[in-house]
């Protein structure tokens, strides 16, 4: 079975994307990794919760490849737009060891908020909502503190809440 | 600048930076020029969805764990060698870009000097 994936995200990139979230046509997520440099991708289903706890640094790596929710392995193939084919591997076939990352590797820190998320909202607004100090955000921002997940994910909940209640308005 | 590979306009972005600092970049043994090459110049023919420029320039860290944790947490660069990277102003131009806050885009220029680096053993 073949499944066309749209790129969503990349978790992971080094010269080409070395991980990335891809979405099947009904939102299904599929996480992408690179297994050689030539590059040969391969990817496994995965939950919204489960990529959470991944970006979290609650599971690593390792664990969403070696264990994957639907017990599944596809080969992904790149295509000229931005889609990727996912084909699903021989149930039959298990995947070589040298394809999976070593266990207890987690996701690289990443600069989890970005300042230019920012110029369309006020940072006193999107503070205030997330019960959070206005300074400490403005740090964040700034790079001058940086954010545990947990508190990114804090500012990134307060900030759609935000967005939301903007959605809402109606004038006609 | 004159750059190593074909740049189209505006890239390198006007926010990137002459580079004066250590940097370290994953290669293969014995290391040879096509470890300095774009992907764009390594896979012509495979699309990648990433912004062109960046895909015309390389991947560099500006801390030694970053790098080396990548090779670990990486199946495609399990089988890379670390280089130490002492880039000067005249080797091209820099940015911060991905996630990863110590990774960082590289636009080579035609001075870079291959036997400047150096090889690190992990």
């Amino acid at each position: 079975m073949n499944i066309l994936l749209t790129v969503q995200e990349t978790l992971i990139f080094h010269d080409y994307p070395q991980l990335f979230v891809a979405k099947d046509k009904i939102g299904g997520l599929q996480l992408c990794l690179a297994i050689d440099d030539t590059p040969q991708y391969i990817s496994v289903a995965l939950s919204a919760a489960r990529l959470q706890d991944l970006k979290l640094g609650k599971i690593d790596l390792h664990s969403v490849f070696a264990k994957p929710e639907l017990g599944a392995w596809f080969r992904v193939h790149l295509t000229d737009k931005n889609e990727v084919l996912a084909e699903a591997m021989p149930s039959t076939e298990k995947i070589p060891t040298g394809w999976l990352p070593m266990p207890g590797e987690f996701l690289p820190y990443s600069n989890l908020l970005r300042s230019e998320t920012f110029d369309v909202v006020k940072v006193s607004a999107v503070a205030k909502e997330a019960g959070m100090n206005p300074t400490l955000l403005r740090q964040y921002l700034s790079g001058v503190k940086h954010p545990s997940r947990e508190q990114a994910l804090r500012v990134q909940d307060a900030l759609h809440r935000v967005a939301q209640r903007l959605l809402d308005v109606q004038f006609v | 600048m004159n750059w190593y590979e074909e740049l189209p306009p505006d890239c390198p972005p006007e926010e990137a930076y002459p580079p004066k600092a250590t940097y370290f970049r994953l290669g293969s043994i014995p290391p040879d020029d096509s470890d300095f090459w774009s992907h764009r110049r390594r896979f012509p023919h495979k699309t990648f969805h990433v912004d062109e420029c960046v895909a015309l320039s390389l991947s560099i860290f500006d801390d030694q764990d970053a790098a080396e944790r990548l090779k670990r947490l990486l199946p495609a660069m399990r089988l890379k060698v670390l280089f130490q990277l002492e880039l000067i102003e005249k080797d091209g131009l820099i940015q911060q870009t991905s996630k990863d806050i110590h990774h960082f885009s590289w636009w080579r220029s035609i001075t870079f000097d291959l036997e400047s680096i150096k090889i690190l053993e992990i």
